[in-house]
């Protein structure tokens, strides 16, 4: 049984609905029917909703799913602006994995998550940046989750994982290029470079509880 | 513009057809390209009205033992980082500290003595038209400016800490480093990606 708690800012002026996209994608390529999964949009997507979730995990591991905006310190909301996820609350998040597409979190965040006992991290340390159209919208998240997919279908390590996700990117990047589309195929590249990820070994058997 | 080539916009109180340097010009560049202000106001005008265009300024200083040129030359700059100025004087002592500092710190490409011979000023100008035509600043400058008005002010790229940008905003940052330098942020992914698709290539060497 897995414990997933997946949240999407879908309330966002600007991103709300590529939050939303990110979340629908990740959720439609894993099956999680048969597992303990809570997700958290709109006026739930607070730090008080998070930690509730994650305390009525009772302890066991869990993987945490953020879609949304961010910055250094914190993983940020349209419902909580100082961060649903921050460093004050870092310690919640030993035994867990953190996968999120938001911007610069992997500057502070991610190293306050380790210290409080984070097993796996993966997420962006500058500004990601997205097209503003819903057909490359897609191709882009596509990359963004890809990781986090293979690392829940396949049973590989959160490295293995993270390496097949930046094949992905350079595998869309080839076919913007092959479309001309060669500013795109920069902004996905920037976004691929920005990547960075913490792994302690994991993988979805160990997670499971 | 029908050609591929830079205007070349001299702006100069002395300068005429008849000096050298003209004849040379011609024969380097169409003559449509080639465009004389004795008046600076008016040569000032002009390139602010071509910024979409690749453009090198030759532009004089002093106009009747004023530092004229300086100020156009900020005055543009302000405007565009993306002209080319080479600056032409007849005597480089004549030029305040203030307004050397000017036009340091603002990037003229070259400042050249205006006694120079004629070819040696011409290779000037050909050595600025090859800086030109390898800025990626520039490519994307004109890049932009290939997209429709509509296009341009349509919102082509969002970012997950909470902006969204225009083609126009992109313009704008390239031009003046405003909107968190996104043009010039934007011209460094597409060199970084030039540099990664250079590091990736398999041509064959020899047979």
């Amino acid at each position: 049984m897995l414990n997933v708690i997946s949240v999407s800012d879908d309330l966002d002026a600007h991103i709300g609905p590529n939050c939303l996209l990110a979340h629908n994608h990740f959720l439609g390529e894993v099956d999680l029917l048969d597992h303990n999964v809570i997700l958290l949009q709109g006026n739930d997507c607070t730090a008080e909703r998070v930690q509730n979730s994650i305390t009525s995990f009772g302890g066991a591991k869990f993987i945490l799913a953020a879609f949304s905006h961010g910055r250094p310190d914190a993983l940020l909301s349209t419902a909580e602006a100082n961060g649903y996820v921050h460093v004050g609350n870092s310690y919640y998040f030993s035994s867990s994995v953190v996968y999120t597409n938001c911007c610069h979190s992997g500057v502070i965040l991610k190293e306050h998550l380790i210290n409080a006992g984070c097993i796996g991290y993966v997420g962006y340390t500058d500004i990601v940046r997205l097209p503003k159209n819903e057909e490359e919208d897609i191709l882009f998240i596509a990359c963004e989750n890809s990781g986090l997919i293979h690392f829940l279908n396949t049973g590989a390590s959160l490295t293995e994982s993270v390496e097949f996700m930046k094949s992905k990117y350079l595998e869309q990047r080839q076919a913007f290029l092959t479309k001309k589309m060669n500013v795109t195929a920069a902004l996905l590249f920037r976004n691929m470079n920005c990547l960075t990820y913490y792994d302690d070994g994991v993988t979805r058997e160990i997670l499971e509880n | 513009m029908a050609n591929n080539k830079p205007l070349i916009v001299i702006i100069d109180d002395d300068f005429t057809k008849d000096q050298p340097l003209y004849g040379f010009l011609e024969t380097a560049y169409p003559t449509e390209n080639l465009h004389i202000f004795q008046n600076s106001a008016d040569g000032e005008k002009f390139v602010e009205q071509h910024l979409s265009q690749k453009t090198i300024v030759l532009l004089d200083i002093m106009f009747n033992g004023h530092e004229v040129g300086v100020d156009v030359f900020n005055e543009i700059s302000k405007k565009s980082a993306l002209v080319c100025f080479i600056v032409m004087t007849g005597n480089i002592e004549q030029v305040s500290r203030k307004g050397l500092e000017n036009l340091i710190n603002g990037h003229a490409w070259y400042i050249v003595q205006r006694d120079k011979p004629a070819k040696e000023i011409l290779g000037i100008i050909k050595d600025a038209e090859n800086h030109i035509d390898l800025r990626v600043d520039g490519a994307l400058e004109q890049w932009v400016l290939r997209h429709s008005e509509e296009e341009q002010k349509k919102p082509f790229i969002t970012t997950r800490s909470g902006n969204s940008y225009t083609l126009l905003d992109i313009l704008q940052s390239l031009r003046t480093g405003d909107n968190e330098e996104i043009g010039q942020e934007i011209a460094g992914d597409i060199l970084a990606l030039a540099v990664d698709l250079l590091m990736q290539d398999k041509t064959k060497i020899g047979e």
